[in-house]
């Protein structure tokens, strides 16, 4: 019997799960820019998983972001290699193992695309790109908002982009891109700080 | 006139510094042989998947992240670039030692670019090395293997004959040296743990590849 309840249980969980069209997307683009209007700043753990086509197993990275209004974002690798990423404002600084570089943002289209992606989509912002067409879908954990490339280099490189919400909307639980050979990177965040004093230090570019 | 005289002594040491570089090679008695893996140990296991940490150095720009290599099939091996972000830069497919596109980024589709890397990458794991006609020649402490397809001639330098280790590599085109590539190798895993290579030339690239053991993946 129990075994029967189970069974019987198992395509309703299957169901809860799936994603289904949300029917009043004016109701959540309002409750995201509201999230959006609410975050002057986002501290976070996250984990970045790389699921290569070619590969059978996924390459896992993990590591920490702080974000604080307006333009300013640490993007800080520890595993398996030390890779840091600060944006300030228009100028962008990287550091790997061997060697820091500093860039102008208005001086490279790549990084200009990248902070663009990056800075929005922590903030939940970045379904107002015209760059993208937005599908609005919930199950009973998340919203999923679904980006579809509209620009023609973004479409050689992206497939898609899930950004997923918690059912409260306070910020982006996860992220997921989905290049068009099907590779996929997915971005879970952890630990996260809303609103936490975080010092300007720790974005300076020097 | 100084300005002349300085760039004629410049010209004049740079001919010489490339002359020596290439007589290394000169007065080698070789064998002629079918050059494979009892010769030169390979770079890329017969099966697999190999992860090198890779940073690669062009004019002002540095790019670092992952390469993976994985022979899908006996004749196939797949090189794949992925960035610490997560963009993948570049995925070719090399087989019978031509590497053919299959993805690249698009700010990196330049010509230049693409010849650079498929060639630097076919040398450094040395993808085009094997069953094809060498001289097996030997110089003091080392056994060289020289590969010639006219203009070009590459060297291979064994200096450890027991592990096969291969410790550098030159390419020269026209006389004049176009690559150098120096390997470190692990005698204990049997895996070549860093390559390092410059290509030469008006545009210089620098390529660094550090091996990530699979227990530390």
């Amino acid at each position: 019997m129990y075994k029967f309840i189970l069974f019987l249980s198992f395509p309703l969980a299957a169901f809860s799960q799936a994603f289904r069209p949300v029917k009043d997307t004016t109701a959540l683009k309002a409750k995201i820019e509201n999230m959006s209007k609410a975050t002057n700043s986002i501290e976070s753990d996250f984990v970045q998983e790389k699921d290569l086509a070619m590969l059978s197993e996924k390459i896992t990275s993990k590591g920490h972001f702080a974000f604080k209004k307006d333009n300013l974002l640490r993007w800080e690798y520890s595993t398996p290699s030390k890779y840091l990423i600060v944006i300030n404002k228009e100028k962008v600084m990287i550091k790997d193992e061997k060697k820091t570089s500093k860039y102008d943002m208005n001086s490279n289209k790549v990084f200009r695309e990248i902070n663009d992606i990056m800075v929005s989509s922590v903030q939940g912002t970045i379904f107002r790109s015209h760059k993208f067409k937005t599908n609005y879908f919930e199950n009973d954990k998340f919203y999923k908002l679904e980006l579809i490339p509209q620009d023609k280099n973004m479409k050689d490189t992206f497939k898609k982009i899930n950004l997923y919400f918690d059912k409260s909307v306070t910020s982006v639980a996860k992220m997921e891109m989905v290049e068009a050979s099907e590779d996929v990177t997915l971005l879970e965040f952890t630990n996260k700080k809303l609103n936490a004093p975080i010092a300007d230090n720790q974005f300076s570019i020097k | 006139m100084r300005q002349l005289r300085i760039t004629s002594l410049v010209l004049s040491s740079f001919l010489l510094l490339s002359g020596c570089a290439i007589s290394k090679y000169k007065r080698l008695f070789c064998d002629k042989i079918i050059i494979t893996t009892q010769d030169v140990a390979p770079v890329i296991p017969a099966s697999g998947l190999v992860k090198y940490k890779a940073s690669i150095d062009v004019l002002k720009n540095h790019l670092s992240g992952l390469l993976l290599v994985k022979e899908t099939d006996s004749l196939t091996k797949r090189l794949v670039f992925v960035t610490e972000l997560g963009l993948k830069m570049f995925d070719f497919e090399a087989r019978n030692g031509t590497i053919n596109t299959v993805y690249v980024f698009d700010p990196l589709n330049k010509p230049v670019m693409i010849d650079a890397l498929k060639r630097n990458f076919n040398h450094m794991l040395l993808l085009d090395a094997y069953w094809r006609e060498a001289g097996k020649c030997a110089q003091k402490d080392r056994q060289i293997f020289a590969l010639r397809s006219d203009p070009d001639k590459r060297y291979l330098s064994v200096a450890d004959t027991a592990s096969r280790a291969l410790s550098l590599q030159e390419t020269f085109h026209n006389h004049k040296l176009e690559s150098r590539i120096e390997y470190s190798y692990d005698k204990h895993t049997e895996r070549y743990t860093k390559i390092k290579a410059k290509q030469y030339g008006l545009v210089k690239f620098y390529f660094d590849l550090e091996l990530i053991p699979p227990s530390h993946d």
